[in-house]
């Protein structure tokens, strides 16, 4: 115990000799652990966002592929799925996009039918006449309106369409709503032009979560030219989506590190002749090889541990304070800047204890073995001068 | 010795700090229940398939419901969309279309 | 102390039995430091090694004081063969028998004095506390209170040599070993050096230096004086010693 403490005290006041270079190394060691952290943490969040809301999604949604792109779909297909034992109700759905060329945004644009209960996520109400709209809140954001206000879109023919706001979706709810402006369904097709017997994609409920596969099977098999895309597959793609393992990002950051590491390498291998020096004269002092390596050890750890910590610390304040404004360029794209995500602070402690291992114990690594290697000749050199 | 316990008890606060955040923010997220209801009512009443993250392409706004084969889903000169567009990649599953080739040979009848 | 230094015992403290030491072996730059070196040291003695540079005094310390081992022959402390013993153990007599004063001091320079006393005493097993006091009536003895804080960077020649000799005493090691230990002094603050190695030879030391400064080789404290030339004994009869 009294050693270990003074070994540790010894640790101590070596780091604190060299302290310039020492802290210029915790410096960008953290920096290293925060970036990387960021990366996990973002791509986590965002992840268990996918997977905790999309489970609400369709179970099966059909398109149509048309000389390999997508086409409408007929309404007439619905009435061929929902012949189908175990399916439920089958809607056709309007919805597409529209871009523009000023803000250079692209919107989505969603038809709804039928009367919608008040959701919380929702600031105002469905719209509940045909020249009425519901936008998300990156929209506002980009555009200015208020509740009450219009929005003015051009249609494919120039002439130009008033929608008033009747309600603005909560920012809570960005990470789904933040592009999206909420018509009634006729209008949208009006706004469109597309014909009354088609539709964007048909969703189809399916009772039996078990006989989702089958019945994409059978739709894809009776209806040639459609796609289905169930549920599972979709939840899939955002699970392999955010993968931490995929990704450009972390192919990025995983060079930030390997950068790091051979600056570790290369200021542990260009162990200082002073350092080298320092070491020569403890073990002629009577230190053993372990009492050395013990003491580097310490060095290391207690550096690489702080650096770790004030890290992970810094990432949590950039991902879950700031909401990752490094980073959010890199996801959202050159389209619009749209206001922050609401991510919710999940973190995967497995992933931090990989992070962990994959920086510090190369770290280690690179620190004791020049020590070890001058901790285990003989102290003889000091000697001779 | 004051010197070491003094750094122990830093790295030993730097430790808590973060385990407070860390682990509540693990357990917390399953129970906000609320949370995640009303987001799912939305998802449902929208018929929400994806999340909102990069409106630049198609298949970067809808990614589960882009396709792989449409090579200029956007506009026929249309670049790479760097750099979301080298970040997700057109969705990987799903597709059930092959090549099939007939032999000529086959016996007519 | 490990050792129980037995003034009257006939047998000796150290033993060099046909001892070689050569460098680089079997490469270009093969040196033979030292060639079939026999030497008896008894407890108590002040024993003078003398020589050219290059004779190989520095090789025959560093293998008398357990820092390096020989290519041929045995060394023996206290009849126990060190020389074949595993590194900690060498580590351990390095730091509990033997007080070295280097020829270069080899001072850490960014340290300060007090810091630099305590590191011999890092791996013993005892408090911090008893090794600031220990230090504390170290520097006393060598008149070095006010400096208890200066980084030795900032210390004079004479200060640095009082400071390595200080050192050396931090574990009370019953044997000294001082390499040149005159080498950059001058005429005053060698003779209050040898002043001070009487001190600790009257306390019971025994002391052994390497040195080509007459006025250490001829001091009275020096009980006796052993040459050497291109690594072997200049003078045979004086390798048997005792009293």
């Amino acid at each position: 115990m009294i050693l270990n403490l003074k070994l540790l005290e010894y640790s101590l006041s070596s780091l604190w000799r060299r302290k310039e270079k020492n802290l210029a190394l915790v410096s960008v060691y953290a920096l290293v652990i925060a970036t990387l952290g960021s990366v996990l943490l973002l791509t986590h969040a965002l992840k268990t966002e996918a997977l905790m809301t999309l489970t609400a999604a369709p179970e099966i949604v059909v398109q149509r592929t048309l000389g390999g792109r997508h086409e409408l779909i007929p309404i007439a297909y619905a009435r061929t799925i929902s012949e189908f034992p175990g399916v439920g109700r089958v809607t056709p759905r309007v919805w597409g996009y529209y871009y523009d060329s000023l803000v250079k945004a692209n919107l989505t644009l969603i038809g709804i039918e039928g009367y919608h209960e008040q959701l919380e996520l929702l600031e105002g109400r469905f719209p509940q006449a045909p020249d009425e709209c519901v936008i998300g809140a990156g929209v506002a954001d980009a555009f200015g309106p208020q509740i009450g206000d219009f929005l003015v879109l051009e249609d494919s023919s120039k002439r130009r369409s008033e929608f008033r706001v009747s309600g603005i979706f909560r920012s809570a709810s960005n990470l789904l709503t933040n592009d999206l402006v909420v018509v009634q369904e006729a209008a949208l097709r009006e706004f469109f032009a597309m014909p009354a017997e088609l539709a964007t994609d048909l969703t189809v409920q399916v009772y039996n979560s078990r006989e989702v596969g089958t019945i994409a099977k059978k739709i894809s098999y009776l209806l040639p030219d459609s796609r289905p895309i169930t549920r599972d597959e979709l939840l899939h793609t955002y699970d392999s989506l955010f993968n931490w393992r995929s990704g450009m990002m972390l192919a990025v950051f995983v060079s930030a590190l390997m950068a790091f590491l051979i600056l570790a390498w290369d200021r542990a291998t260009g162990i200082s002749a002073e350092e080298r020096r320092e070491i020569g004269i403890l073990k002629a002092l009577g230190w053993e090889t372990s009492h050395v390596l013990g003491a580097k050890l310490r060095e290391a750890l207690l550096l690489s541990l702080t650096a770790f910590m004030a890290g992970l610390l810094l990432a949590w304040w950039h991902v879950f304070v700031l909401g990752a404004p490094l980073l959010m360029p890199l996801l959202k794209g050159w389209s619009v800047l749209f206001p922050e995500f609401d991510l919710p602070p999940v973190v995967d402690l497995y992933q931090l204890a990989v992070l962990g291992c994959v920086t510090i114990i190369p770290y280690l690594a690179c620190t004791l073995i020049p020590a070890w290697k001058a901790a285990s000749s003989d102290p003889d050199d000091v000697m001779r001068g | 010795m004051t010197r070491s316990v003094l750094c122990l008890s830093v790295l030993l606060a730097g430790a808590t700090l973060l385990l407070s955040l860390l682990l509540p923010a693990q357990q917390s997220f399953h129970q906000d229940s609320a949370r995640w209801q009303n987001k799912r009512d939305l998802v449902a009443a929208l018929a929400i398939t994806d999340l909102s993250l990069s409106s630049e392409a198609r298949y970067t706004r809808h990614v589960s419901q882009a396709d792989l084969f449409s090579a200029f889903q956007d506009f026929p000169a249309s670049f790479e969309h760097f750099p979301t567009g080298s970040m997700i990649p057109p969705r990987p599953a799903g597709y059930s279309g092959r090549v099939l080739f007939e032999s000529a040979q086959r016996v007519r009848p | 102390m490990t050792l129980a230094i037995d003034h009257i015992s006939s047998r000796p403290l150290i033993r060099v039995d046909e001892v070689s030491k050569i460098y680089h072996q079997g490469k270009p730059a093969e040196v033979r430091a030292l060639q079939n070196i026999s030497l008896e040291i008894f407890a108590g003695e002040v024993v003078a090694l003398s020589g050219p540079s290059g004779s190989g005094k520095s090789t025959l310390l560093s293998l008398i004081g357990c820092m390096s081992r020989p290519t041929q022959g045995t060394i023996y402390l206290q009849e126990r063969r060190v020389s074949r013993l595993p590194e900690a153990f060498l580590a351990r007599i390095r730091r509990e028998t033997y007080g070295f004063v280097f020829q270069q001091y080899h001072l850490l320079r960014d340290v300060s004095v007090l810091d630099n006393l305590l590191f011999p005493l890092y791996p013993a097993a005892m408090p911090m506390k008893t090794m600031r006091e220990r230090a504390l009536v170290l520097l006393e003895t060598f008149s070095l209170t006010d400096k208890e804080k200066t980084k030795v960077r900032r210390l004079s020649g004479g200060e640095q040599q009082r400071v390595a000799l200080a050192r050396a005493l931090m574990a009370d090691p019953p044997i000294i070993i001082a390499d040149e230990p005159t080498a950059h002094l001058d005429a005053e603050l060698t003779a209050e050096l040898l002043t001070m190695l009487t001190e600790l030879h009257a306390e019971g030391r025994t002391i052994i230096i390497a040195t080509h400064d007459p006025v250490v080789h001829q001091s009275s404290l020096i009980s006796r004086r052993v040459a050497l030339r291109h690594g072997q004994l200049a003078d045979a009869e004086n390798s048997r010693g005792g009293q």
